[in-house]
């Protein structure tokens, strides 16, 4: 890193040169780092709290009386209807076999809450990341919403979380920066990839 | 900054074109030739009976499957990245040089 003084005109700001080689191309940048950490944690805020949220507000029967609890039910064997045949096929099974359906039931507010904690607080934030994308890899084609074009919320959800995951968001203001420093993770440094 | 310049294998470069490459076929690729091939919108037109008076070139089917298979490419990379660094544990820092950092 060092100090730039952009054209002469006295403005310092710190600024980070990456350089490496895409796909044999080879690739030299210059980037904020104070930005670049900002913008990663802004990032793994506002995707932590929209998951915290989603798994939240399926719990919400528990203090509102109004609220229903979560059934997934309805999306899978009626809302899936404009999917991929072969996705549509395996949600509605899924839906209509009791067992399966009473595990989606349970599975998605809890884990769309503990991937938003993970993410939140930037603890597993690699392993969070990974099955944030994986449930919305199914909204995005389940749901099909696709009346926009396909570059719709949820595939812009799965990008999201594949960033936070090259980034290693969890280690700049997160529980992993601290974590990735402990001797366990020095000694076992696969344990990185669910960290970081 | 450090220079992160690291050498990737053929498994990371397939990751990247292929994965990559899959998502922007169904998303960009045939979204243009959608655009202006036939009807404009992803969806089927229907008229007020609720019939389809339009479909697009490129079905949900075709499109969906395609950038399925593409987000599938990175999900498997994930995985193998977890387990080729349990196997050989030393590649983890060489290979990715995002020594943890404050």
């Amino acid at each position: 890193m060092r100090l730039d003084d952009q054209e002469g005109l006295g403005v310092r700001q710190m600024v980070d040169t990456l350089e490496t080689t895409l796909l044999g191309r080879p690739v030299r940048f210059e980037l904020s780092g104070p930005w670049t950490s900002y913008m990663v944690v802004f990032t793994r805020l506002l995707v932590g709290w929209w998951f915290v949220y989603a798994g939240l507000e399926k719990y919400a029967n528990l203090w509102y009386a109004p609220a229903e609890a979560f059934d997934a039910s309805g999306w899978l064997l009626h809302g899936t209807a404009g999917a991929p045949g072969w996705l549509h096929g395996f949600l509605v099974w899924a839906g209509s076999t009791g067992w399966l359906l009473a595990a989606t039931n349970y599975a998605i507010p809890l884990g769309e809450l503990l991937i938003g904690l993970g993410v939140l607080f930037g603890f597993a934030t690699r392993l969070a990341a990974f099955f944030g994308a994986f449930l919305l890899f199914f909204f995005y084609l389940g749901s099909a919403d696709f009346t926009n074009g396909y570059v719709n919320g949820n595939l812009l959800g799965i990008i999201l979380f594949m960033q936070l995951i090259v980034f290693g968001a969890g280690r700049i203001w997160g529980v992993d920066g601290y974590l990735e420093r402990t001797g366990f993770v020095r000694n076992h440094p696969w344990t990185r990839y669910l960290l970081g | 900054m450090s220079n992160t310049d690291t050498e990737l294998g053929p498994v990371d470069t397939f990751a990247m074109v292929v994965g990559g490459g899959l998502v922007l076929l169904g998303t960009v690729v045939l979204g243009l030739l959608d655009t202006f091939i036939g009807n404009p919108y992803p969806l089927p037109v229907l008229n007020e009976a609720g019939e389809v008076v339009a479909s697009p070139t490129f079905s949900v089917e075709i499109r969906g499957t395609i950038i399925a298979l593409g987000l599938a490419v990175f999900a498997l990379y994930a995985v193998y990245k977890l387990f080729a660094a349990i196997v050989s544990p030393e590649t983890v820092a060489t290979a990715e040089g995002d020594v943890p950092t404050r």
